[in-house]
């Protein structure tokens, strides 16, 4: 397999990609130096995935909420009965696995034997194993699982948040489903998601640490057997209307301060490099209008209406988009509109160019210091790429954004009609 | 690379250095030692909060947070850890290197960290009236919110009430009842007695000119007068008793077990690493017995894992369980206890153990808080060694000695976090 190395010389750093013949993508990003190599690797298949086009046919099938997550669990599962996590142990290596809502991908953390575990990690992602007795075992596993996040009041205050933004699209569906829709789940329905979505055209695997490259396409052209179709797997996501869904969602939970998540909806989604300059462009403006150096937020602060926990989120995705004001307050409807005011006053002011350029200084620093450590570059990057984009296109895209570009955002996504706000108490 | 080099600033004073240029940022991180006391620990909490407030060159968070964004976003946190008998009032900076943002802004840095603890924003000859007021009722939300996670609310309640009257029961956030009392003159006060009295230890992980950083830190301590009292790790002596049980109710749909046990074994026993191994063994990580066991075969629980406090001589075992499962899970758990005790373990599990540690050592060597948080871990211990001498002590435990380790350990308390009854 051919590499081709890229370079990003403001942060001092080099990537190797290349194509495996089965349509896999490999990312490698030598770190000399470090004592950690990292692996991840991934899947473009997540909860909001549950119609598609199965492969080998072609009518859309509806598969139950929470599968993919179900079969991140049991993919865990080998043929000779043993867990792929022993081998894991066996050669010293720290593996975990995660499912958002677009994406699943395993990984694993090691200092020693990595060439091992590499292969090991290839390998059982390859080979699903599922029965009626592991599948009927793992109902017992996840359906706890699911209890302990109805009790997590901050999944709570999220997923009523997105319930609220969002009408029909399945980002506000329980990544790990329901109790219910877990029980439906069966050994066929699990192997015709995996053989659509795991298919190698539409996976990515990246590899940080102090590496050869090309000792790394080697072991992944001699694990690597299977043969891609070739043709990316077909997700249908419902047409999903503009605007909030619903204002507001309340509900009840054993907390000590409520807790509040006002979010505005994105309405016009994007992808590529498009998708990163979004993203940049948000990172700045939630700075600008609730960032520790902004009014509101020392305002707010120095009142008592909010604590050190008050934080923003921003989810910028291919299939939905949305960025979230969440914390503890004992006034949240107060802190809601004193947001909601500030967004007013920075569209009717203008964005200050002095606080602007400041900004971006900050998030340039937030970026560069994400190649701090091997797990934090290689998800960073793994993630971006399942999106389209070159993460190593950083400050290309960075250049783009400009006081215009971030005031048109400001006035286009943040209105009434795209906001909502969920309350827990 | 990775060495510790130390230097002494002063009596009580040192700086230590560990050159490493693989980081986008410089690390650094001024420590200041307290033994723990019920009396101390809220108003040391509460501190932690006023000092970030604000500075007498940037004296609101407002011009703090503006002068971080102007340096790169470089970021900043006053806090309060604790180890065992000693809590630690903590300022720390990471500044990105100049190799990433074209600046150098390291010395801008240090000069802050340095306002941060010996130059606070004051009025009138005490701490600013709204920031103290702030930070109180902050301080309260926060030790409140521990009962949002009841995970960690189980751990902690178990802690305190396994280690009553001992500094492992005490919450090193403080107590909302001892909140009333402070303000700003008391406040201020506390502070003016211990900013100069109490031990100091600063780090520096990173690539840079640690002869100038040397020189900047003397400077700016020879402006105080110190008179330092040595702080030291002190462990306690309880003995074994009845085993305690305590319940507590609450609005979930999953039930948390807590069970405390005394190891007698401390940071400084020369069976602290055979008892590392053999927790190792027993219940920390994806192949150990708990997991594989308790989780894996019986499906009793979500997540079961335990964990060491070395300065504390407890194990701390922590799942999430059915209520209706508790005597079961108990009972499991235990029995793998029981196995670990017997010597009921395998080559396989005690190399593969081994290996979990050595692993998470040799990561300690990629990141500078894991690195400066282990060597201060055994400089407060008296202990030092380094990273490669701590994971060949790992490499030569035995099975013997695992046993022998374990052989004292007593279940003293089990805490369960239970759904309200009908």
């Amino acid at each position: 397999m051919q590499l081709n190395k890229i370079e990003n010389k403001s942060i001092g750093e080099v990537m190797y990609i290349g194509e495996h013949k089965s349509g896999l993508g490999i990312f490698v990003i030598p770190k000399p130096g470090f004592v950690k190599k990292y692996a991840i690797f991934g899947t473009r298949y997540g909860s909001i995935d549950s119609q598609f086009i199965p492969k080998g046919e072609n009518q859309p099938v509806t598969v139950p909420d929470g599968i993919a997550h179900f079969l991140e669990h049991k993919m865990f599962e080998q043929p000779d009965g043993t867990n792929a996590f022993d081998k894991f142990a066996k050669f010293g290596a720290n593996a975990n696995a995660f499912t958002s809502f677009n994406c699943t991908c395993y990984l694993f953390s090691c200092t020693d034997n990595f060439n091992e575990n590499f292969a090991h990690l290839l390998s059982y992602v390859q080979e699903p194993y599922f029965t009626d007795e592991n599948v009927e075992k793992e109902q017992g596993i996840i359906g706890q699982e699911i209890r302990m996040y109805d009790d997590d009041p901050d999944w709570q205050v999220q997923f009523n948040l997105l319930k609220a933004l969002y009408a029909d699209h399945p980002v506000k569906i329980d990544i790990a489903g329901t109790v219910d829709s877990i029980a439906k789940i069966d050994k066929d329905v699990l192997y015709k998601c995996y053989n659509t979505f795991y298919d190698p055209s539409n996976m990515a695997v990246c590899v940080v640490g102090d590496v050869n490259p090309d000792e790394i396409a080697k072991i992944v052209d001699e694990t690597v057997t299977k043969e891609g179709v070739g043709e990316a797997a077909v997700s249908i996501y419902p047409d999903e209307p503009s605007g909030a869904y619903k204002g507001e969602i309340r509900s009840k939970l054993d907390v000590a301060i409520p807790l509040f998540n006002l979010g505005y909806k994105i309405n016009d989604l994007s992808s590529g490099d498009e998708l990163l300059k979004n993203e940049i462009a948000m990172k700045i403006l939630v700075k600008l209008i609730a960032g520790r150096s902004s009014d509101l937020y020392n305002d707010m602060y120095e009142e008592g209406l909010i604590n050190a926990n008050f934080a923003t989120d921003i989810m910028c995705e291919p299939q939905f988009a949305c960025v979230v004001f969440g914390g503890e307050s004992e006034k949240p409807e107060e802190v809601c509109k004193r947001i909601e005011h500030a967004i007013e006053k920075l569209k009717s002011d203008g964005i200050n160019e002095e606080d602007f350029n400041r900004v971006r200084k900050a998030v340039m620093g937030g970026f560069a210091r994400g190649f701090n450590d091997v797990e934090s570059i290689g998800t960073m990057v793994l993630r971006n790429i399942l999106n389209g984009i070159n993460i190593f296109n950083f400050h290309n895209v960075f250049e783009t954004v400009d006081i215009d570009y971030v005031t048109k955002c400001l006035n286009s996504i943040f209105t009434k009609e795209n906001m909502a706000v969920s309350i827990v108490s | 690379m990775y060495e510790l080099q130390k230097f002494s600033i002063r009596e009580g004073i040192n700086l230590y250095y560990i050159n490493d240029d693989k980081y986008k940022t410089v690390s650094m991180s001024v420590y200041l030692h307290r033994p723990v006391s019920r009396e101390e620990v809220t108003k040391n909490s509460l501190l932690s909060g006023v000092l970030k407030s604000g500075t007498a060159t940037y004296p609101s968070m407002r011009q703090i947070n503006r002068h971080l964004e102007s340096l790169y976003g470089t970021a900043y946190d006053v806090s309060v850890s604790r180890r065992g008998a000693i809590q630690s009032l903590v300022t720390s900076c990471s500044a990105p290197d100049s190799s990433v943002c074209g600046e150098n802004v390291i010395d801008d840095v240090i000069e802050l960290m340095f306002e941060f603890m010996f130059n606070p924003a004051t009025e009138d000859g005490k701490f600013v009236e709204n920031y103290v007021e702030t930070e109180k009722k902050n301080l309260k939300d926060n030790i409140e919110s521990l009962i949002n996670d009841k995970r960690a609310y189980a751990d902690f309640r178990c802690m305190e009430e396994m280690c009553e009257g001992e500094s492992g029961g005490i919450n090193e956030y403080g107590y909302v009842e001892d909140l009333k009392e402070l303000n700003s003159f008391n406040l201020y006060e506390h502070y003016k007695n211990i900013i100069t009295t109490s031990p100091i230890d600063i780090f520096v992980v990173g690539k840079c000119d640690i002869d100038d950083i040397k020189s900047t830190v003397e400077s700016l301590i020879g402006r105080y007068d110190f008179s330092i009292t040595p702080v030291a790790m002190e462990y306690t002596d309880a003995k074994k008793r009845e085993v305690k049980t305590v319940e507590e109710s609450f609005d979930v749909a999953q039930g948390k077990l807590a069970m405390g046990l005394r190891t007698f074994i401390g940071a400084d026993d020369k069976l602290y690493y055979p008892l590392l191994v053999g927790n190792s063994v027993f219940g920390s990580g994806a192949h150990s017995k708990l997991f594989n066991n308790v989780r894996e075969k019986s499906s009793l629980a979500y997540y079961v894992s335990s964990r060491l406090d070395k300065y504390s001589k407890v194990m701390l075992i922590s799942s999430g369980i059915e209520f209706k499962n508790y005597e079961r899970a108990k009972t499991e758990i235990l029995q793998q206890l029981d196995d670990v005790k017997a010597g009921k373990i395998t080559e396989d599990e005690l190399e593969i153990s081994k290996d979990f540690i050595i692993n998470q050592y040799r990561s300690y060597l990629d990141s500078p808080y894991m690195l400066r948080s282990f060597y201060l871990g055994q400089i407060l211990s008296g202990n030092v060694v380094t990273v490669d001498e701590a994971i060949e002590n790992v490499r030569a435990v035995t099975l013997e000695q695992i046993i022998e380790a374990f052989a004292d350990i007593t279940l003293d308390t089990v805490y369960f976090l239970k759904g309200r009854e009908e």
